[in-house]
C-alpha cells in the first residue's frame, strides 16, 4: 500500500502487457492456420509474409483439392470422427457412471480401485496397441469403428471414473438415505438421483471424452485405413513434407487442420463452464 | 447386508472394470510374453520364434540409437515439464490477479482442446526455415535464420516449444485451481502484516500449493511420456534420431520395421522406467492424504 500510486499502475500495466503478451502467442498459431487455408498457394510461403490473404475464394478450390487427395470424402471423414467419439463418449459414461457410484457409494471393497485406475495412464500405448492390431487383424476388424471405439473405451472409461466419483462425492448422503427409506432400489436411485445431480459433472467429463477421440492420433493411425479413418492421421497425409514436390499446399493441410480444430473449438466455448471443473478435477480431489 | 452391497457393487463396476481390464492389462501382459519372441511381421504368415531374452540383450547391447533414445526421452521429460511448470505458473498468477483474464480463462485454454496433430501442423507452416513467417522476421530483425528443425539442439528445443505451446495451458488451469483454492484471508493477513509480494508468495502462496503443483507435475509428466504427433509429423525423430523419444522409437520398431517382439521389449522397459513415476505419484497421494 506504500507504493506510489504510478508504481502501482506500471504494476498494473506490466501485467497486462504479459497477459496480452501469453494471449498473442496462444493465437498467432491458430489465426495463422486458419488465415492458411483461404490464402493462394504463392501466398502461402511469400516473402514478405501475406497475411491476410487476397482472394479468399481461393478455399472452394482448395476445398476441392482435399477432397481429390483423401480416400474418403470429407463429410464422411468428420462422420468417423463424429461416430467414434460419440460412441465412445455415450458407452464411456454409460458404464463409467454406474461404476464410479457402485465404488464410492456402496462398496467398501472397491474403494481403491480409481487410484489404480489412474496408474493405468502409465502404460505405454504400443503395449495396448501391439496386442490389439494383432487380435484386431485376425478378427478382421481392421479398419473399422467398432475397433476404435473399443480401444478408446478402454482409455476412457478409467478416467471417467477417476473424475465421475469425484462428482457423486459431492451428492449430499441424506437424499440417498431418504430415497432409501422410501425403497427406492440401487438401480432406481442411480437412475433418478444421482444420474441427474452429477449430470454438470457428466458433461465435463463426457466433454473431455470426447476431445479425447475426436483428437487421437497414434491408434487411429494404426487401426484405420481409409472406411474408418479419423480426422488426425489425415494430418500425416497432407503435410507439406509428405506431399510431391509440386503438389505442395499448405492450403490443404489447413483446411483438413481447421476440419479437427473447429469442432474441438466450438464444443469448448459452448461447454466452456463445465470445462474448467472437468479439468482440474482429477488434481484438485479424488 | 454387507455382503449384498457388494454383490450390487461388483455388478454395477462389472462392465466398466472388465473393459479397462480386457483393453490394459490384458495387452500389457501379452506384449511381455511377445517381448521374448523374434516376430518380424514383414511378411503376412513369418513364424514367431522364442528367443528369451534375446530382444532385451539386444537393446541395451547392441543397439547404438537406445542409449540416445533413452536419453531424449529423459530430457524432454524434464525440459518440457520445467518450461511447462514456469510458464504454466506465471500465467495462473497473471489470470489470478486479473478479472478480465479470468473472464476469458477459455481462449487461454484452446490449444489443450485441440489435436496435437493439428498443433503440430500449424507450427510446421510457422516455422519452415527458408520460407515460413517467423524466420521471415527473425532474418529483417537481422539475426540468421534459425534451423528450426535441421539442427539436432534446435529441433529439440522447437519439439519443447510446440509441446509447450500446446500443454501449458493445462498446466496453467490446474495450478490457478490451487491459488484459487487458497483462503483470501490468509492473502489479507500477509497484506496486513506488512509482507512484500515475494514474501508472500514464498511464504504463503508456495507452502500452500506444495499438492497441487506436485500433482500437477505429475499428471504433465505422464502426458510427456506420451509425446508423439509433433515427433512425427515436424521431425519424424530427426535430424538423425536427435528428436526420437522410447514412444517414437516403439511405433518406428513396431509398425514401420515390423519387429514385434523387439517394439513390444522397448514398451516393456518405458513401462518400467515410468513405473518409478507410479510409485513416486501413488506415494505422493499417500502422503497428502488422499489415497
Amino acid at each position: 500500500m506504500s507504493l506510489p500510486k504510478t508504481t502501482r499502475v506500471l504494476t498494473v500495466l506490466f501485467r497486462y502487457f504479459l497477459l496480452g503478451l501469453f494471449l498473442l502467442i496462444t493465437f498467432v498459431p491458430l489465426v495463422w492456420l486458419g488465415l492458411s487455408a483461404f490464402k493462394e498457394n504463392s501466398e502461402q510461403y511469400a516473402r514478405p509474409p501475406v497475411f491476410l490473404p487476397s482472394n479468399p475464394q481461393v478455399f472452394v478450390e482448395t476445398l476441392s483439392l482435399v477432397d481429390e487427395r483423401s480416400p474418403v470424402s470429407l463429410l464422411r471423414l468428420l462422420a468417423n470422427s463424429t461416430v467414434i467419439a460419440g460412441g465412445t463418449t455415450v458407452l464411456s459414461i454409460a458404464l463409467g457412471l454406474p461404476a464410479a457410484y457402485a465404488i464410492t457409494r456402496i462398496s467398501t471393497l472397491l474403494k481403491g480401485i480409481p487410484l489404480i485406475l489412474l496408474c493405468f495412464r502409465l502404460i505405454p500405448e504400443i503395449l495396448i496397441l501391439l496386442p490389439y492390431s494383432v487380435v484386431v487383424r485376425n478378427l478382421g476388424l481392421l479398419d473399422t469403428h467398432i475397433a476404435l471405439i473399443v480401444v478408446y473405451l478402454g482409455i476412457a472409461i478409467p478416467y471417467s471414473i477417476w473424475t465421475i466419483q469425484g462428482f457423486v462425492r459431492e451428492i449430499p448422503e441424506e437424499i440417498e438415505q431418504a430415497a432409501m427409506i422410501d425403497g427406492c432400489s440401487r438401480l432406481q436411485m442411480l437412475r433418478r438421483i444421482v444420474f441427474p445431480l452429477a449430470a454438470p459433472g457428466l458433461v465435463a467429463t463426457g466433454l473431455f471424452n470426447f476431445l479425447f477421440c475426436w483428437n487421437e492420433f497414434l491408434f487411429a493411425l494404426i487401426l484405420t485405413r481409409d472406411t474408418a479413418v479419423t480426422i488426425p492421421p489425415m494430418m500425416l497425409l497432407f503435410m507439406p513434407r509428405t506431399l510431391r514436390v509440386g503438389m505442395m499446399n499448405i492450403g490443404t493441410a489447413a483446411i483438413v487442420a481447421g476440419l479437427s480444430a473447429i469442432p474441438a473449438i466450438l464444443l469448448t466455448i459452448f461447454l466452456q463452464r463445465y470445462l474448467v471443473r472437468g479439468l482440474t478435477y482429477g488434481a484438485i480431489k479424488g | 447386508m454387507y455382503r449384498k452391497k457388494e454383490w450390487t457393487a461388483i455388478l454395477f463396476s462389472f462392465p466398466a472394470l472388465a473393459i479397462a481390464f480386457l483393453i490394459l492389462v490384458v495387452p500389457v501382459f501379452y506384449s511381455l510374453g511377445l517381448s521374448f519372441y523374434n516376430w518380424d511381421m514383414v511378411r503376412p504368415n513369418s513364424a514367431r520364434t522364442f528367443i528369451g531374452l534375446d530382444n532385451y540383450v539386444e537393446l541395451f547391447t547392441q543397439d547404438t540409437q537406445f542409449p540416445r533414445v533413452l536419453q531424449n526421452t529423459i530430457l524432454f521429460l524434464i525440459a518440457i515439464v520445467t518450461v511447462e511448470f514456469l510458464l504454466g505458473f506465471a500465467e495462473a498468477l497473471l489470470i489470478f490477479h486479473s478479472r478480465i483474464g479470468r473472464g476469458f480463462i477459455v481462449l487461454f485454454l484452446l490449444p489443450a482442446m485441440i489435436a496435437p496433430s493439428v498443433a503440430a501442423a500449424s507450427f510446421d507452416f510457422l516455422l519452415n526455415e527458408s520460407l515460413g513467417p517467423v524466420n521471415w522476421i527473425i532474418e529483417s530483425l537481422g539475426f540468421s535464420a534459425v534451423p528450426w528443425l535441421s539442427d539436432n539442439t534446435v529441433a529439440f528445443i522447437t519439439i519443447v516449444i510446440v509441446d509447450a505451446w500446446q500443454w501449458t495451458p493445462y498446466m496453467m488451469m490446474v495450478l490457478l485451481a490451487g491459488l484459487q483454492g487458497i483462503s483470501p484471508e490468509l492473502f489479507e493477513a500477509a497484506s496486513v502484516d506488512g509482507a512484500s509480494a515475494f514474501r508472500t508468495f514464498t511464504r504463503v502462496t508456495l507452502p500452500l500449493m506444495r499438492p497441487i503443483i506436485l500433482m500437477a507435475i505429475l499428471l504433465r509428466s505422464v502426458g510427456i511420456t506420451k509425446l508423439f504427433e509433433p515427433i512425427t509429423l515436424l521431425t519424424y525423430g530427426g535430424p538423425g534420431n536427435s528428436t526420437t523419444n522410447a514412444a517414437f522409437y516403439a511405433y518406428l520398431n513396431g509398425f514401420r520395421f515390423f519387429r514385434i517382439g523387439y517394439a513390444a521389449a522397448i514398451g516393456m522397459v518405458m513401462l518400467a522406467i515410468f513405473s518409478v513415476l507410479i510409485v513416486a505419484f501413488y506415494k505422493i497421494m499417500k502422503q497428502e492424504g488422499r489415497a
